[in-house]
């Protein structure tokens, strides 16, 4: 059931009116039967998963929370933690790692035939695995208290708008929210309708539409020259933006409508000016998980420079990790890794004048940086990635030539007329984010006169009524992980 | 203070009251202004010569009926049949039909035709598909007020609710229409205005709409596709799988025919060499089409297996990777009389 099915329209619809109706001690309870026939939706096998893992931690937590002895809270932590990374491994990593073995094996001089066996990802395993270790770790740390209640608990990792592709959230901010008094509040649905709009409108009319031509250059990039590879990278910048955001967006939406704030997960990154910046601005949740639970544990940046450089590669690598068994993963992650450490070398004294030009060349070049790591998070194969990486500029003599541009962008796998609507779709909303600065789109807006506010999210209704994909709806890119 | 809370919230209920009015126009303006469009869609046109052909036909003349996709008007000429077998023969395939609206289609043409053979053609990405609203888009518009019926059995049995939904909003339900039909317009504005040209995957040739249902395509694959189909990357498809709900249409299908004393048979058309070369295991699409056709004692004829060393069809018999021209449809034409013959002996 993805968001952008009709199923999950009438399914949250329903939700939300039982939600009110029902007297405040029943909502938690309706809404984690909600949450788990969303799950189940998917493949009622993967709810036992989800059970299993629920179970562990539960138990787990109050075994630590309760233990006087500090070395058996740490052991409780560490068969926690074992258990619950061991799970997303064997679902996420032992093909790559068994795959890895093999090569390694072989080149030793053995001759073994490479594991053949597929194994189908639970939805949303990182996401959820993830938001458990950080609430047992704040459990050891002595941050969060447990919940005693089994089901409550359940409902904190299984609340079904964040589930699948986050935000990642934290129990100090999301448990009081489940289960406190919420009166219904009609803001509080139009808020969360403009959330979801925007969402929609991300992930319907710009995500899905250019997907068609990304899709298209990167399943066979030998068939493509450079601009072509170009074009369809800088597709895939905006793609995953649209859709991950989109989902956050609709996820931030549902939760408003509920009378729960989630995380914000993204505030306008390609404006970022500098990499650094970017990650303070893109798939936050994860990027704060990191940094809390793994940067700083290793020591953070109050180290020498080496060993800063190196907890910072270690932060980046497994992140690309997180996202998937694959070297392409690595590689962007380890890319990130070093755009980070090549930063941090930079003179700190060196101030740059506050001008329009600068703040657009660093804007761009932090563009360009991102992007090129994008390719190879796309890629289907690592020779793939460094095929498109080395080719970009394959065939530049031809780019001035109007027949040339022109044949190029008709052969991207969907029609001109879509990438122009893509495209216009992609400046409305540049145009749209370019006055939030780092602030949500929707505050920005709430500065503004009501009747401009009406017209906007009328016109992103309209916009997704006409421009949106609904026929072969794709699922969005973060379910994956 | 109540008063003041009631007056806000009654203000705010006129507010989504008149944002819901606006999307409802917008709806309306939206959907007249795609469904306008498809209708100028000239794979259309050509499906409503087809479809006024067929019900221009006298009652219970027609003996021999082809149905499926393009692959099915693409690779069976009811001329060159009629030629080769002495039937009268006609060709309903629509584009992108899948068994779904092959089986109401087939029940269509018995409302005025007892055909003796009806000959389905069965197309593997096709038969993938749950649910295609493309292939009603080419169909609906097309009845033009006739086949009342077909459109009501279709609407009633083949959609599932969500899809019916779509249906019922037009800007959703139109909108590939429109996009293709304003692309056109595009390509038409750039060629004649600034002399810009798509590199054609079409050579030389001409394509229209001939007689008795079939497309004429004199085209052939050219180099720049056969080039950019040898680059693509291969498919495994060694755990295909068709849809259930296809599947289920197909076993309706051969029911059908069985109740009404119809010979039924399945075909695969041909795609070229270079584009099969790009499956992986082709033979288990085979095996399982087979299978099911086995099953419901259906005789099943897969061109692509006999033409799997490239000597039955050349590259040169494709319109495109995908679909046989016209040179390819007359041997396909001459193959399957000389098939079906020895089968019915």
């Amino acid at each position: 059931m993805i968001f952008n099915s009709f199923q999950f329209i009438v399914f949250f619809i329903a939700v939300i009116f039982m939600h009110y109706l029902l007297p405040h001690k029943l909502r938690w309870i309706l809404i984690l039967c909600a949450s788990l026939t969303f799950y189940a939706a998917w493949n009622p096998l993967f709810l036992i998963l989800l059970i299993f893992s629920v179970s562990v931690d539960y138990f787990l937590a109050l075994a630590i929370y309760d233990s006087e002895n500090k070395r058996k809270r740490k052991q409780f932590l560490a068969l926690d933690l074992f258990v619950a990374f061991g799970v997303l491994f064997v679902f996420k990593y032992l093909l790559f790692f068994s795959n890895m073995a093999v090569a390694f094996l072989n080149a030793l001089g053995l001759n073994l035939s490479p594991p053949e066996f597929s194994i189908i990802l639970p939805l949303g395993i990182s996401f959820y695995t993830f938001q458990a270790a950080g609430y047992l770790i704040d459990v050891y740390k002595g941050k969060q208290e447990p919940q005693r209640n089994y089901f409550k608990f359940m409902l904190f990792i299984t609340f079904f708008p964040p589930l699948v592709a986050g935000p990642i959230e934290r129990a100090a901010s999301l448990m009081p929210q489940l289960f406190s008094y919420k009166k219904f509040n009609l803001d509080n649905i139009i808020e969360g309708y403009k959330f979801m709009c925007f969402g929609f409108f991300k992930k319907v009319v710009i995500a899905d539409r250019i997907g068609a031509a990304v899709n298209t250059v990167y399943g066979a990039p030998l068939n493509f020259d450079g601009l072509a590879l170009i074009i369809a990278t800088f597709l895939f910048a905006l793609q995953i933006y649209c859709d991950f955001s989109g989902y956050s967006d609709i996820a931030v939406g549902c939760g408003k409508m509920l009378g729960i704030d989630l995380t914000q997960n993204f505030k306008q990154p390609y404006l970022a000016r500098g990499t650094k910046a970017f990650w303070r601005r893109w798939h936050i949740s994860l990027s704060t998980w990191f940094k809390d639970y793994l940067y700083f544990p290793l020591g953070g940046s109050r180290v020498g420079s080496l060993r800063h450089a190196f907890n910072t590669m270690v932060t980046f690598v497994v992140s690309g990790l997180w996202h998937g068994a694959n070297w392409t993963f690595l590689i962007w992650g380890g890319l990130h890794g070093i755009y980070q450490v090549a930063g941090n070398l930079m003179p700190k004294s060196v101030k740059l004048p506050n001008l329009f030009i600068v703040k657009f060349v660093q804007t761009s070049a932090t563009f360009l940086l991102v992007g090129f790591a994008w390719i190879f998070f796309r890629a289907n194969s690592t020779a793939d990635a460094f095929y498109i990486a080395g080719n970009l500029f394959l065939g530049h003599e031809n780019w001035f030539s109007s027949q040339y541009v022109f044949a190029v962008l008709n052969s991207m796998g969907m029609s001109l007329f879509e990438l122009l609507i893509g495209l216009g779709c992609i400046l409305f909303l540049f145009i749209s984010e370019l006055f939030c600065g780092e602030e949500c789109l929707h505050e920005t807006l709430m500065k503004k006169p009501a009747d401009l506010r009406f017209a906007y999210y009328l016109l992103v209704t309209v916009l997704i009524l006409a421009l949106g994909v609904f026929y072969n709806a794709a699922e969005f890119i973060y379910f994956q992980f | 203070m109540q008063l003041s809370s009631f007056i806000s919230n009654f203000r705010k209920i006129v507010i989504i009251a008149l944002f819901a009015y606006l999307i409802f126009q917008a709806n309306i303006r939206i959907g007249e202004r795609y469904a306008y469009a498809a209708a100028q869609n000239r794979i259309n046109v050509w499906s409503q010569q087809r479809f006024d052909d067929f019900y221009n036909m006298p009652p219970n003349t027609l003996d021999l009926i082809f149905l499926g996709s393009s692959h099915s008007y693409c690779t069976f000429d009811p001329e060159k049949i009629d030629e080769v077998m002495g039937t009268n023969s006609f060709q309903l395939g629509m584009p992108l039909q899948h068994p779904d609206a092959s089986y109401f289609t087939f029940r269509e043409v018995l409302r005025t035709q007892s055909p003796d053979t009806v000959v389905v053609t069965l197309s593997w990405s096709l038969l993938q598909d749950d649910f295609s609203m493309q292939q009603i888009d080419h169909l609906f518009p097309v009845l033009d007020g006739r086949g009342e019926g077909l459109r009501n059995d279709i609407l009633e049995n083949m959609f599932p609710l969500n899809q019916r939904v779509k249906f019922n909003i037009a800007p959703i339900r139109f909108q590939h229409a429109f996009f293709a039909y304003t692309n056109n317009r595009l390509m038409t504005y750039f060629r004649e205005e600034h002399d810009l040209r798509i590199i054609l995957d079409f050579g030389e040739g001409r394509e229209y709409y001939r007689s008795r249902g079939y497309i004429f395509a004199s085209y052939i694959m050219t180099p720049a596709e056969y080039e950019r189909i040898e680059n693509s990357p291969p498919r495994n498809v060694r755990n295909w799988r068709p849809s259930p709900v296809q599947v289920n249409y197909v076993e309706r299908i051969a029911q059908l025919a069985y109740d009404e004393g119809i010979s039924l048979v399945f075909v695969t058309a041909p795609v070229s060499n270079v584009y099969l070369a790009t499956y992986i295991n082709y033979e288990a699409i085979h095996n399982q089409v087979r299978n099911l056709a086995e099953r419901l004692d259906v005789p099943y004829l897969d061109f692509n297996m006999l033409n799997i060393d490239g000597q039955m069809f050349l590259d040169e018999h494709f319109r495109d990777a995908r679909h046989l021209n016209d040179n390819g449809a007359q041997i396909a034409g001459n193959f399957f009389a000389a098939w079906y013959r020895a089968q019915t002996r």
